[in-house]
């Protein structure tokens, strides 16, 4: 290690088996470094110097959910799936015994397909704090919030659709056959049937919302055998702690303005307001003033900046608001 | 310090995982995903602070690679390997939101590497370690996107610089000669800085 008795902080920084030792002191080979340094005490300050620059190179983190990984992977094994597929042909088959072949061969693909537990659907994902919208296969248009997802499949003659978090539904009216094909959101314990319409559905905390903007939905829970037809302008929620459906006619601005990167409240609780950010941020709201919980707060937040909507939410509890990394600190 | 660790065993583990990827085996490529999507995420949010592109370059990148699986051929670490993807894919979905005529490997200004120093300062023991933080600091403003870019995969995320010179189409030698004139800045602010400590010794 003679040539290191040259060095200054600058040829250390850019030593590779220096570097090494400094950012994985404990690999094989780090207790040469030590004790060269011992060794070596008119080079010792140089060495120290190199190190803490490089210690100091420690780059901020954006803070992301979970959440986010597991959305996305599910993301590229959907399309991955999607390009593996081929389009079924129709065939005509002349032989009993090639039909048996073709019962064969389809168990087998089954089999595979049912291993390979790839299912064949279409799915889409948010992160937290972005809004998309998305075209399900049927030219349903669909805007999801912030960490929400749909999965959209069909199956006997139905499109199924399975959603996580809020989207706003444009549902396109298909005709089949002289028949309209059904739509059914799936949502927690919910089912909202629907022919053509459009309407705001929203999962959150083993609540379902809808809001129906136009057209007709019934909404159903099958394992407690409710269910509601809705008119537009109605406000439909379930409880599953309550097990009732809770309709009221309400301001559709309340459950449409997210779409324009705000939410509106009307005489919603703090409480209400801090789970409604918690699921669009993804941050975790924490209330020093217990007395604040059920005060009721009116107003708009805009989305897109945080700082300003931070400040602006101050203004709406009148109170002190920090950040402190994912956490929201209402004092 | 919040790094992750440079383990020697990694770099074996994850040829390994790239030979079960090649034979078709996706329960490796999701370990693969696992393990590195984090710090490819970090990575990707230093191009653009947009998260929709990022989540839509890292798609690109792992559904690429499971489609060209076959035809893969790495001369770098696979840790490299991923950076180099996403990097890649990255300067071409800036290039196509911003227009820019051309992202050239040797054209510093065409895009941008935001870095920043972490907030925390748990290891900050002593005044000088303080100080060199402070001076970095300052530095890291007059850095351009590639220096910043150099430091942040040699020195954060532990790419040596042949790999990282892969990366960013350089030579060998050009990666050092640009490591060597980003450390260059942070000597001279250094010298001063070390200045101030001696002379308050006397």
């Amino acid at each position: 290690m003679d040539k290191y008795k040259q060095y200054q902080t600058e040829d250390f920084l850019q030593d590779e088996n220096f570097i090494k030792w400094v950012l994985d002191p404990d690999a094989p080979g780090g207790q040469s470094w030590q004790a060269w340094m011992k060794a070596n005490p008119d080079k010792r300050e140089a060495a120290q110097r190199a190190v803490d620059i490089i210690r100091s190179f420690d780059f901020n983190k954006e803070t992301i959910a979970e959440n986010f990984y597991v959305n996305l992977k599910q993301r590229i094994d959907n399309t991955i799936e999607a390009e593996h597929r081929t389009p079924v042909r129709k065939m005509k088959i002349p032989g009993v015994w090639l039909k048996a072949a073709c019962i064969v061969a389809g168990i087998i693909v089954i089999g595979i397909g049912y291993f390979n537990r790839r299912p064949s659907y279409t799915y889409f994902s948010t992160p937290y704090a972005a809004i998309k919208t998305v075209y399900l296969p049927d030219s349903t248009e669909v805007v999801l919030n912030a960490n929400s997802s749909v999965r959209y499949s069909k199956s006997r003659g139905a499109r199924e659709v399975l959603l996580s978090g809020e989207a706003f539904f444009k549902v396109r009216h298909v005709v089949m056959d002289g028949k309209t094909i059904p739509f059914n959101i799936h949502a927690g314990n919910s089912v909202i049937e629907v022919l053509g319409t459009e309407f705001n559905v929203k999962d959150l905390n083993n609540e379902t919302a809808v809001f129906l903007k136009k057209g007709k939905v019934k909404f159903s829970i099958p394992a407690s055998h409710t269910a509601t037809l809705m008119q537009p302008n109605d406000y439909c929620y379930y409880n599953a702690a309550q097990q009732k459906i809770i309709t009221r006619v309400a301001n559709p601005d309340l459950f449409t303005a997210w779409m324009e990167h705000k939410y509106r409240f009307e005489n919603a609780t703090v409480k209400e307001v801090c789970e409604t950010l918690k699921a669009y941020f993804g941050y975790d709201f924490i209330i020093r003033n217990d007395k604040l919980d059920t005060q009721t707060v009116s107003g708009t937040l805009e989305l897109n900046n945080e700082q300003v909507m931070l400040t602006v939410l101050g203004e709406l509890f009148k109170t002190k608001i920090t950040k402190e990394g994912n956490k929201i600190i209402v004092e | 310090m919040a790094r992750i660790p440079l383990d020697s065993h990694s770099a074996q583990e994850d040829a390994s995982l790239i030979v079960q990827v090649r034979s078709g085996d996706y329960d490796s490529f999701t370990l693969l995903y696992n393990k590195y999507i984090r710090q490819l995420t970090q990575y990707g949010l230093k191009f653009t602070p947009d998260m929709g592109a990022v989540e839509d370059c890292l798609h690109d990148v792992f559904v690429w690679l499971w489609a060209n699986r076959n035809k893969l051929n790495i001369h770098t670490s696979v840790k490299s390997y991923l950076f180099k993807s996403v990097r890649t894919t990255m300067l071409h979905w800036l290039q196509k939101q911003h227009r820019v005529q051309t992202i050239n490997a040797g054209d510093d200004q065409s895009y941008t590497f935001e870095l920043q120093l972490t907030p925390e300062t748990l290891f900050l023991q002593n005044e000088q370690q303080r100080q060199i933080r402070q001076q970095i600091e300052t530095v890291l403003l007059t850095l351009t996107a590639k220096q910043k870019e150099v430091i942040y995969l040699r020195y954060y995320e532990g790419l040596n610089f042949e790999d990282i010179a892969q990366n960013m189409n350089l030579s060998v030698k050009a990666c050092y000669k640009l490591m060597g004139r980003a450390i260059s800045v942070l000597r001279e602010n250094m010298v001063c800085c070390l200045f101030l400590v001696l002379s308050f010794k006397l």
